[in-house]
Formats: structure tokens, sequence, C-alpha cells
């Protein structure tokens, strides 16, 4: 599925990502066309500072595709196959119902 | 084990109760369905949609109280319109949620087990009530004062409120 972007010329790709853990005003991320998926994700990292945890959670758009799936993928074949949304929401760990299981 | 939630300073629950309820009037929030209907010092009521698998959407009233707010969650409860009084189980106002492929929130009306009596019980990491019961979740799942704000406890309730979790309301 990936494209090749060789030929392509660069431009910039911004992200917004909502971080519904602290409600505060969104982050945005910057980068070329060509970066890795990985590479919006080290910055978001970056600006929560923090380090990824195993059970943090990062959907794109409204179809809250799972941007950690596609991680190794250029940022413009991520939004060409599976999602153009400049819009990513950041959710860290929930705990909750392991002692009182969800009815 | 979590220490219990004890209550705060009011004036000082209420100031950062009141900053953190601006969130519901960002763009997300809005995206997410959430209305805020009922604002006073200590308490507020968020309108939110839950979403059947069929499109049907069924107005649900969350009350958030700010007695330990930020030192812990929002309490956190299902209540009927207008009066805001607690919603029951098997009534219109209180919602039928069937988690799918998440382990993190239990629904409960009443919960009484481990020695605690709760009318309701939204059993999440997110509602001052959780830390009511006695519980071990993974530390980086615990509330944390100064980041967390009830943006997440609204967020995670918008999302259980939806398909595959959402059947509807759980009564007439």
């Amino acid at each position: 599925m990936e494209s090749n972007v060789a030929n392509e010329k660069p431009r910039t790709v911004t992200i917004e990502v909502h971080n519904e853990d602290t409600g505060k005003k969104p982050i945005k991320l910057e980068g070329e066309s060509t970066d890795l998926v990985q590479s919006f994700i080290t910055k978001l990292y970056d600006a929560l500072h923090t380090t990824q945890k195993p059970e943090d959670r990062l959907r794109c758009g409204k179809s809250e595709v799972n941007v950690f799936a596609y991680a190794k993928l250029t940022i413009v074949d991520f939004e060409r196959h599976h999602c153009a949304s400049p819009e990513w929401i950041f959710a860290g760990a929930t705990g909750g119902a392991s002692c009182c299981p969800c009815q | 084990m979590l220490p219990v939630p004890v209550k705060v300073d009011a004036e000082v629950a209420a100031e950062k109760f009141r900053q953190d309820l601006d969130w519901l009037s960002s763009d997300r929030a809005v995206q997410l369905g959430l209305r805020l209907v009922e604002q006073q010092l200590m308490y507020a009521v968020v309108k939110m949609k839950g979403v059947r698998s069929d499109g049907v959407e069924d107005d649900y009233y969350v009350r958030l109280g700010a007695e330990y707010y930020d030192k812990w969650p929002p309490a956190a409860a299902f209540v009927k319109p207008e009066t805001w009084e607690l919603a029951g189980p098997g009534t219109r106002w209180f919602p039928s949620i069937q988690c799918q492929g998440i382990s993190w929130f239990g629904l409960h009306a009443p919960y009484n087990a481990n020695k605690v009596m709760l009318p309701q019980l939204l059993c999440f990491t997110f509602t001052a009530e959780y830390y009511m019961v006695p519980h071990s979740p993974p530390p980086e799942s615990v509330w944390k004062q100064g980041y967390h704000t009830l943006s997440a406890t609204l967020a995670r309730l918008a999302e259980v409120l939806k398909h595959p979790h959402y059947k509807g309301p759980s009564g007439p």
C-alpha cells in the first residue's frame, strides 16, 4: 500500500492533537510529508514531557484509526491510505473495572 | 492501596472546577456531543449522547461534583433531567453499557462490596467514587492532580456511551 513519495515535493504537514486527559489547548505537530508517523509520535511525547506507555491510545479523526499501528509509514502514506484527518486524539492509560467487571 | 478521597477546600475546588469546565466550550467537547446544562459552584450537569449501533441517539445527564476536585477526580453519576436526582438502574436515564474490548469501565447501581456501599459507581480511575472502593490500578492510570482534568472523565464517558459499548437505556 505504501506509495513512492520520492518524486513528490515535500510539503509541511500539521497535525493537531487533542489531549483528552488534560483538556488543554491542542498540541500542534509539524513535519514534512516524507517524515514517518513515528517522528510525529516522538514530537508528541516531547511536548507531553513523557514517554509512551503500553496503554496509551492515539486515534486519528472520526475513524479513530490507531496511529501507533502505522508508526513506520510516512505521514503522507498514512493520510492517503488510513486516515486523512489532521486531528488526532491522545488518551493515556485508564484503569478501572478489573475488580468490578463491566456489566 | 490508594488513599480514600477527602473533601478539599471548597473555595479552591470551586475555582479549579469552574476553570476546567471551560473545556466544554472547546471544539473537542462539541465533537463529543457534550453540553453544559447546569453550573453551580460545587457541581455541574453535562448532557451527553448515547449512540446505539443503528445510530439512534439517547440523551443522558451526568452530574459532576467538585467536593474532592482536583486532588481527586470529580464525583460522577447519571442523573434524571431537571431534578438532577440519581438515576436508578432499569430506568430511561440510566444506560446499559456492555464493554467490548476494553476492561477499564464498569457501571454499578448500587455498588455493595468490599465493605463499601454506593448508590452508583462509575468504575474507572477518573471518578472520585472509584477511589472510595479498594482498588490497585496500574500507577500510570491513576488520576494525577495538575495533569488530569474533568475532560478525562467526560471523554471516557463519551467513549463508553457509543457503539459498540452502549446498548440503549436500561429501562423505559
